[in-house]
């Protein structure tokens, strides 16, 4: 098998996720991050050694390229508007006492939040590769997935969390 | 009773979890689409009497990093 074929055969299965994955990071220039991401994992593949780390690698290549990219975009407004970048959204910041639906309170939190919930619960990281992914400890995972439950529990207005 | 009571309340905990959770894997589904086509670069062979050139040339690099560090330690 070529190394092209065994790269697609590697790859392929893990693509849809990986570009929703970008998608929650930064949705204006997923496509480009998407491109910029797998061309790293392209030049990057025959130094991966362990299959069953495919799949943080590749999230975690991502999620760099999203990096550079908001610095990339941070640098370009800086300059241009004397003004920083808005940062991934917090639009609903304040309003955490009205009843938001799923959506509404979904984008109330950081980019990055919404990541790490997508790799545990759409794609069933473990807690371990989630880290992996998005670079921070195992135990940080799992602090700021509760957290982050919590909160938009609150946001939907749960009865029961709010006491 | 108590006990049947108490396990009454953990499953109704549960299922609003299970529930909360279901909902929330598919709002976070909503990002999901198609990627766009990702077309691996074609290898281009590099020329034999370029690799060498690059070798030559990296190899006077370095060359001349020693022979500076080496002139720095005589100062």
């Amino acid at each position: 098998m070529s190394r092209r074929e065994a790269f697609e055969q590697a790859v392929s299965p893990h693509t849809r996720g990986l570009y929703a994955f970008i998608r929650h990071l930064n949705r204006g220039e997923c496509d480009d991050i998407y491109q910029e991401a797998m061309l790293a994992a392209w030049q990057g593949f025959e130094s991966l050694q362990d299959p069953d780390a495919l799949r943080p690698w590749l999230y975690g290549i991502a999620r760099r390229k999203a990096m550079d990219a908001y610095r990339r975009q941070y640098r370009k407004d800086a300059r241009e508007e004397g003004w920083p970048a808005e940062l991934p959204q917090n639009g609903f910041e304040g309003q955490s006492t009205l009843k938001l639906d799923l959506d509404q309170a979904l984008s109330t939190l950081k980019a990055e939040d919404r990541a790490l919930l997508y790799l545990v619960f759409n794609q069933g990281f473990t807690y371990r590769q989630a880290g992996e992914a998005l670079g921070i400890p195992e135990g940080t995972v799992k602090s700021r997935v509760y957290a982050l439950k919590r909160r938009l529990k609150l946001l939907l207005g749960d009865k029961e969390e709010t006491a | 009773m108590r006990d049947e009571e108490q396990k009454g309340i953990l499953m109704e905990t549960q299922n609003v979890d299970a529930a909360f959770e279901k909902a929330l894997i598919q709002a976070l589904a909503r990002a999901e689409a198609q990627p766009p086509v990702f077309l691996i670069p074609p290898e281009i062979p590099m020329p034999q009497a370029f690799e060498r050139s690059v070798n030559q040339v990296s190899r006077a690099m370095d060359i001349s990093r020693s022979a500076l560090r080496l002139a720095f330690n005589f100062m």
